[in-house]
């Protein structure tokens, strides 16, 4: 079952690699060294900590080693396959806890903070903690977008693929995104870090 | 809100695309380093100066201040959504699990169990828990209550001699 030692994958593509996988376990390796960045990157940003984050990426692997033969590439790519099993589980996750989609702040920001940490002023980070929490109160699916878009940096297409719509549809939807987190950011002029820490700046 | 060409719809079609080209610009930009894709990324740089045209991509004049508004919003959602890399102890882990170089241990065949079957583990493991806590619950209650009437009974033992 094993593939030979130093077997070279990576000039073979997804659909080839997905047949070799159904009797290969080393191609399904490859696989998964293509995506589990990714899918991790997803799972984190949707649930908010490393540790459902590693859970459920071990989860999205596990399922799709389980179905791989019989997936059958019907105009849906492996990757968005991948990630339809990635969003599934994070939805289930969400409802077993009945949570609110939690986008890991402190994560973020901080990782912003890096690129730029020599000029960055407190008015900045104050702006920065904003957005991040606009969009932590956008609805579920404008989140899986900015997601997808920034963090995975998947073309409109791919998004469109996971999100089982056309390409026009991902763009109007990120237009109509923008939109909100404007207004968003408009109707909260101060971020709520800030005002939980109002009381502490008095003394 | 009317365009130069006074059709509503298109001039929110034309702002929908300059929005997706630098999407695509910002987050392309990064993985495919090619000239064209890179001179794509600069060229939405500079959206803020004077110079940068607009009508290049037919947005109405009256549409400029909303346009920049939310290119600039998708500039600081590039600057603030980065990408976070799994752990190396994790990743190595999973890929053994997976290619079955890894031996199997419990958490791996939790996770391989179909939804069904972990829900009546989960409830399984509720109920003996439940059980187990309402025997021993039940047995300290009785424990605690003879030691109580073991008390009354010393207590009523005592006054009744002090009375005599």
């Amino acid at each position: 079952m094993a593939a030979p030692k130093g077997q070279d994958f990576s000039g073979i593509d997804d659909s080839e690699l997905v047949v070799l996988a159904r009797n290969d376990r080393a191609a399904f390796g490859e696989l998964y060294e293509r995506y589990v960045k990714k899918i991790y990157s997803y799972v984190y940003f949707r649930t908010g900590n490393h540790y459902d984050a590693e859970d459920l990426t071990a989860r999205v692997f596990h399922r799709a080693l389980v179905h791989i033969e019989t997936y059958v590439e019907r105009g849906v790519p492996f990757q968005a396959w991948l990630y339809r099993i990635a969003h599934n589980l994070v939805a289930n996750w969400h409802r077993d806890r009945n949570r609110r989609k939690v986008v890991p702040l402190d994560e973020f920001v901080a990782a912003g903070l890096r690129s730029e940490a020599t000029e960055d002023t407190a008015e900045s980070q104050e702006e920065r903690v904003r957005l991040v929490e606009a969009i932590q109160r956008l609805p579920d699916e404008r989140q899986q977008l900015l997601v997808l878009k920034f963090v995975d940096r998947l073309s409109n297409q791919e998004i469109g693929e996971i999100m089982d719509r056309s390409e026009g549809a991902i763009k109007s939807l990120y237009h109509r995104t923008l939109l909100a987190l404007r207004d968003e950011l408009t109707s909260a002029p101060q971020s709520e870090s800030a005002r939980r820490s109002e009381p502490d700046q008095r003394h | 809100m009317v365009t130069h060409d006074g059709n509503e719809n298109s001039a929110t079609d034309w702002l929908r695309e300059l929005l997706a080209a630098q999407a695509e610009a910002l987050t392309g930009g990064s993985e495919h380093t090619d000239d064209k894709m890179s001179d794509r990324a600069k060229a939405f740089d500079d959206f803020d100066s004077p110079a940068f045209s607009f009508d290049h991509y037919r947005v109405a004049s009256e549409q400029v201040p909303e346009a920049r508004h939310l290119l600039h919003l998708a500039s600081q959602l590039r600057d603030v959504l980065n990408p976070v890399d799994p752990s190396l102890e994790f990743s190595m882990r999973l890929k053994n699990e997976l290619v079955g170089q890894a031996p199997v241990t419990l958490a791996v065949r939790w996770r391989k169990l179909p939804a069904h079957y972990r829900l009546a583990a989960r409830l399984g493991g509720f109920t003996i828990t439940a059980g187990i806590t309402l025997l021993a619950v039940r047995r300290a209650l009785n424990v605690v209550g003879m030691l109580h009437r073991r008390g009354r009974k010393a207590e009523s033992g005592l006054s009744f001699k002090t009375a005599l």
